[in-house]
């Protein structure tokens, strides 16, 4: 099937994510409702379970750090390099790079996308507007995540202790060990991708360099 | 204005449909994240 092998990647990792995501909300349920018993509360439905906050504050954060790590991937990739890493420009070549490398506005192609054809704001938006849309997702998910957190917070502080507000949670240390544990693993694996790849190889995958390429090569459409 | 074949012109619907797949992916997860804090649940 041509169309099936044509977008098997995001095929797969859409697949992927759907089944490791309900994998998460019945492994998630079952633990909640431990926790419940443990309190002597009385067990919720799987179905309210995946309309709480107790799950979408677990779902979210680390929604946040894998968008965040793109984000910032993305735009550290413009302006700095790895010698030797097919992760990386060559060095030398960092910068948004000149209209005719882009191919945008007079030296955009026949089948250029129209607005890298077209000029001014529409031509800014488009020239970034994958870094855009990541850093939207990191956003919203790091908001989703603390308005999360703020009410499993407000619901564990009915043992007689005061409502917490949103700006209270985040400043709690909940907060910043949710995001941090998750952000600090994101980190080490890209700078290991990057780091290993100079000398390590994948043959066929597109995030190696070919398996005979000297190791200081750092990109091979750039050179 | 490109012309493509028909084999091309299925490539590129099954390119968008994948495009706009993980658009809609996000933009309903994004929106069920916000909205179950925000009702209190």
């Amino acid at each position: 099937m041509r169309p099936l092998r044509d977008n098997g990647l995001s095929l797969l990792f859409g697949a992927l994510f759907l089944v490791t995501l309900a994998g998460q909300s019945i492994a998630g349920y079952f633990e909640y409702s431990e926790r419940m018993q443990e309190h002597g509360q009385a067990a919720e439905t799987f179905g309210a379970f995946v309309l709480s906050s107790d799950f979408v504050v677990d779902v979210a954060e680390n929604w946040q750090s894998e968008f965040l790590q793109f984000f910032l991937f993305i735009a550290a990739t413009i302006w700095l390099v790895q010698r030797g890493s097919p992760e990386s420009k060559k060095p030398g070549d960092e910068g948004a790079g000149s209209d005719e490398e882009q191919m945008v506005g007079e030296h955009a192609r026949e089948d250029s996308p129209s607005w890298a054809r077209a000029r001014g704001f529409r031509q800014v938006v488009f020239s970034n507007s994958l870094l855009l849309v990541m850093g939207t997702v990191f956003v919203l998910s790091w908001l989703a995540q603390s308005l999360a957190g703020t009410v499993v917070n407000s619901e564990n502080a009915q043992h007689g202790q005061p409502q917490i507000t949103w700006p209270e949670y985040l400043a709690t240390p909940d907060f910043w060990s949710r995001t941090l544990q998750n952000w600090q693993s994101e980190f080490l694996a890209v700078g290991a991708m990057i780091a290993l790849s100079i000398y390590l190889r994948q043959r066929g995958s597109s995030e190696s360099k070919p398996v005979g390429l000297p190791h200081h090569t750092t990109s091979v459409e750039s050179d | 204005m490109a012309h493509f074949t028909p084999e091309e012109e299925g490539a590129r619907i099954g390119e968008a449909a994948v495009f706009w797949s993980w658009i809609a992916v996000l933009a309903v997860g994004l929106a069920y994240m916000i909205i179950v804090p925000l009702t209190g649940r």
